[in-house]
């Protein structure tokens, strides 16, 4: 293999695929970063198995070949090149880099070792506009569990029917769904992406390009411009999530989002510190108005916040990061929150767009 | 085929079955014969075991005897002087009852009893062979019995292909003798092995004596008594400091002169030490309860190992509370009635030391080479305004509560311990277990003010348990709710989990509520919420402290100090690892020889 290309091209290929090479694993292969250059490409490739991602640049190609390099090593030397044009030559499983007048060697794996990353053949590929599914992920990804025990939570569900597209994700202690519609689309296609996964695609997908995403029964690739991300799909049965959204509430609130978010996150510096971290906001809901008055060893706090109320006063504890979580991605100015005393789950939403909730459940005292 | 008939066993066979419940091995045969003289209100007992207790088990005792005419009916099966029917039960001072021991060992050996009354110019020896009397005469004897019981298992050679090892039979003999000494203070007891004295009680009544004598002098010097009254139940003993533990755990308990095993009182103990010393370890305790024999239930095994209390729970708090106090108000040892006890005494018990594990102890044999830190494992409530004892003598080894208010911190060692002085001693603190406690402590008193808020679940979790785990749901939901877990019943043995402790991402809420039934299986009672949140606990009290290798200031090594003072055990971490270590002056003045 024997290519030329800059280095900031260069750079640019490592970073899009390192997040997919495994901090820990078993099979010291999957540390490497394979290069693959063909057809005037070079090709970057990284797995964990899971979640793999790929992409190419456009490169002047003067010998084919392939080489699997270690990630970290070899991003580090890549990071500290001078930016300059590069040589790239290897020589059996390892590396020269030739740049300036000097030259860097990396001693790499057997590229036969690397798993090859199965394509997935799907005639009739989806295809939607990037910002939308951005936007979708970010509204919902936060939802998500952190704990693995119960796989199905680190997950988001999509569920494309024709037209419609929908995103939720669900800890068991809130739930977040969004909808949008995809105009002319007639597949079908439902199952449950890792958080990581979207992660990745929310990180390298730009606002201008077309995703594309072909599906078999058990995974996923994601393309855009020059990157490829396939996933695996959690296996599981995602819950009925239209069974726990509530249908009525007897409380209706509408309240300034920026100012909540503001006056939750100042009270919440107060329990900041508590035991175990549980980071609890009380407030209550009475006579048009938000009324927080907390205190703990630390300090207090009295604050008063003017809404629009309609139904009965309540009081109600949150975990504070619940609230601010879904106030940080609700972009109208009003939010809308949806209660029924002081131990249902509450529904937050826009002010008139209908594609968006998030139900939080309430902590008990 | 002819179907076999059914018939009564005869007596022989019904004896030889019997006696596999009973004599389970030599130690039983001992165990058993031993109760007898000690029912028999002997005052000096000797026991002789040859070969492990196969070829010879010889117990002799100067008790009351057995009268002649009594002889032949002793080893007829529920035979017995102990009780006159069932109801005696309740009011049961001997330790035997069942009237099946002699019996069973006659079936299972060759026997021979020899005894005589005060009342008796000679005695009587009846001999026996598999059950089967083989002799009767008269013959010469002290007052007292003598009962041989020579090749064990004879007719048995099935129960005789399962014994152990000479050695390890021959342990668990030792290991119940000592437990019996212990009980029984009052009796001189000597146990030979092969001809060899193995160890040697004098019987003056004093436990702490009987502790030296079956253990170790050094280990007698350092227990610290125990006693406490509450209502009819009445405890004494004597409880190992932090410093002295082992790795396994030993503890003999007593009730009413019995010698038992208990789940309830180990766990009890184990309580009792909870962040004294590490989870792994175990005291050395020997605790005795006094209490109407009408509190508890001797006939639920034929061993009469087990006992049933009809009030575990208060037994468990009581014992738990008593551990704990005398730990923390631990009397300075000067007063120890250590007495009489010969160097010939000693040295024997170095001889035979081989037979105890090794004790875990900073005190070690050749403590006068070694500059000898001692773990300080004193406390006296450092708030109680008293006069300064600067009449300290410096000459004695007594270890009295560190006063924290007058200590001052002098510098740091390794970046890791502070050194520091109250000008009576030198003490060596471990920074990071220091502010380990006191973080803990401040976390439980946290934790106090306000209970941890509880989470609903958006899907609640579905758990599956089973019939005893059911059972400890139901009688607790009371104690579940208020601890903010709020469980539904949902089908056979399955329960939806609604809502539950929140504790991040730190716990599954299943695993936590699993955690709170196993809790009350193994602890006899509901934990508390602190309890059930131990670990975690731990682990933020340990995660927020400062750690070994950080350079620290005088001013905050002083606070450091003084902050641990006032903590109620500033001795040992949560981990029941020590906190301080101290090194007397007298120790330095040894050292440097200006006193000899």
């Amino acid at each position: 293999m024997e290519i030329l290309c800059s280095r900031e091209d260069f750079l640019t290929g490592v970073n899009t695929v390192q997040r997919a090479v495994p901090t820990k694993n078993t099979l010291p292969i999957l540390q490497g970063i394979k290069l693959k250059a063909s057809d005037n490409k070079l090709w970057f490739e990284a797995t964990d198995l899971e979640l793999s991602i790929r992409c190419y640049l456009p490169v002047t190609i003067h010998g084919e070949g392939e080489v699997v390099l270690p990630a970290k090593l070899f991003s580090e030397i890549v990071r500290k090149l001078p930016d300059s044009d590069l040589k790239i030559v290897s020589d059996d499983h390892n590396v020269n880099i030739y740049y300036n007048n000097s030259n860097f060697a990396v001693n790499g794996f057997d590229p036969e070792e690397f798993p090859e990353i199965a394509e997935i053949t799907s005639e009739d590929p989806i295809v939607l506009p990037s910002a939308l599914f951005k936007d979708m992920i970010k509204q919902t990804i936060f939802a998500c569990a952190v704990d693995e025990s119960r796989p199905v939570f680190t997950g988001l569900l999509l569920h494309i029917d024709k037209e419609n597209i929908l995103l939720i994700a669900t800890d068991t202690h809130r739930l977040a769904f969004t909808s949008s519609v995809i105009p002319g689309n007639e597949k079908e296609f439902k199952g449950i992406i890792p958080a990581k996964t979207m992660n990745e695609i929310y990180r390298l997908l730009d606002d201008e390009e077309v995703l594309t995403i072909k599906y078999n029964k058990s995974r996923v690739i994601f393309e855009f411009g020059s990157v490829q991300i396939l996933t695996r799909l959690i296996e599981g049965q995602f819950p009925n999530y239209k069974q726990v959204i509530p249908q009525s509430c007897n409380t209706k609130i509408l309240v300034d989002g920026k100012k909540f978010l503001d006056t939750v996150e100042r009270a919440s510096l107060l329990s900041r510190d508590n035991y175990l971290k549980t980071n609890t906001v009380r407030f209550s809901v009475e006579n048009s108005a938000i009324i927080i008055n907390q205190h703990s060893e630390m300090g207090k706090i009295s604050e008063q916040i003017e809404i629009e109320q309609e139904g009965e006063d309540f009081t109600i504890s949150f975990n504070a990061k619940y609230i601010t979580d879904v106030l940080k991605v609700i972009n109208t100015e009003q939010v809308i929150m949806e209660a029924s005393g002081s131990y249902s789950p509450v529904v937050f939403r826009p002010v008139s767009d209908d594609s968006y909730l998030y139900l939080a459940l309430p902590l008990r005292n | 085929m002819v179907s076999p008939k059914i018939k009564l066993l005869d007596q022989r066979s019904i004896n030889q079955i019997a006696a596999g419940e009973v004599v389970e091995r030599p130690l039983s045969v001992v165990k058993e014969l031993v109760e007898n003289s000690l029912d028999a209100a002997a005052s000096k007992i000797d026991i002789t075991v040859e070969k492990g207790g196969v070829s010879l088990i010889r117990v002799k005792d100067n008790g009351i005897g057995i009268p002649a005419e009594d002889l032949r009916l002793s080893v007829l099966p529920h035979a017995t002087s102990k009780i006159n029917s069932i109801d005696d039960l309740n009011n049961l001072q001997t330790l035997g009852f069942r009237g099946e021991a002699l019996s069973t060992i006659a079936s299972v050996s060759k026997l021979s009893i020899l005894s005589r009354t005060s009342e008796q110019v000679s005695g009587y020896k009846i001999e026996l062979e598999g059950g089967s009397i083989t002799n009767l005469t008269e013959d010469a004897c002290p007052i007292g019995t003598i009962v041989n019981v020579k090749e064990l298992f004879f007719n048995t050679p099935a129960r005789k292909k399962f014994l152990r090892s000479i050695s390890t039979e021959f342990n668990l003999i030792a290991n119940v003798i000592t437990q019996i000494a212990l009980a029984r203070p009052d009796v001189a007891f000597t146990l030979k092995h092969n001809d060899r004295i193995v160890f040697q009680t004098s019987g003056k009544g004093n436990l702490l004596d009987a502790i030296a004598e079956t253990n170790t002098l050094t280990l007698a010097k350092k227990m610290i008594p125990l006693s406490f009254e509450e209502g009819e139940i009445k405890l004494e003993g004597f409880i190992s400091p932090p410093d002295l533990v082992k790795s396994r755990n030993d503890a003999v308990f007593i009730v009413n002169r019995r010698i038992i095993r208990s789940q309830l009182l180990n766990k009890a103990v184990k309580e009792g030490y909870h962040t004294f010393i590490p989870a792994n370890l175990y005291p050395v305790v020997v605790l005795s309860l006094l209490m109407s024999p009408s509190e508890y239930d001797v006939n639920v095994h034929p061993a009469k190992l087990e006992i049933k209390f009809h009030k575990e729970q208060e037994i468990y708090r009581i014992i738990v509370k008593s551990v704990q106090d005398t730990l923390l108000n631990n009397i300075p040892r000067k007063k120890f009635p250590i007495t009489g006890i010969s160097s010939q005494l000693a040295s024997t018990n170095e001889q035979l030391n081989c037979k105890k594990e090794n004790t875990i102890t900073l005190n070690s044999n050749n403590q006068e080479k070694q500059l000898e830190f001692i773990i300080i494992n004193k406390e006296q409530d450092v708030y109680v305004s008293e006069q300064p004892t600067y009449g300290y003598d410096a000459k004695s080894n007594i270890k009295t509560a560190v006063h924290f208010e007058r200590l001052r911190a002098l510098g740091q060692i390794f970046n890791t311990y502070i050194l520091c002085t109250d000008d009576i001693s030198l003490y060596c603190i471990d920074q990071h277990a220091a502010h380990e406690r006191i973080r803990y402590n401040e976390l439980l008193l946290q934790l106090k003010q306000d209970t941890l808020p509880s989470q609903t679940l958006l899907i609640p979790e579905v758990i599956e348990v089973n019939a005893q785990e059911e059972q400890i749901l139901l009688n607790h939901l009371q104690e579940l709710q208020e601890m903010g877990f709020v469980v539904e019943y949902f089908g056979e043995r399955t329960y939806y989990l609604r809502s539950a402790p929140f504790l991040g991402d730190k716990e599954k809420p299943s695993n936590l509520f699993k955690y709170f039934l196993d809790k009350v299986s193994e602890d006899f009672s509901p934990p508390t919420q602190e309890k059930l949140l131990e670990k975690w606990i731990f682990t933020l009290a340990c995660h927020s402290s400062i750690r070994g290798n950080e350079k620290l200031s005088i001013q905050e090594m002083d606070e450091l100090i003084q902050t641990l003072g006032k903590t109620h055990n500033p001795y040992s971490c949560p981990h029941g690892r020590p906190v301080i270590i101290e090194l007397p002056k007298s120790e330095l003045d040894k050292k440097f020889r200006r006193t000899m």
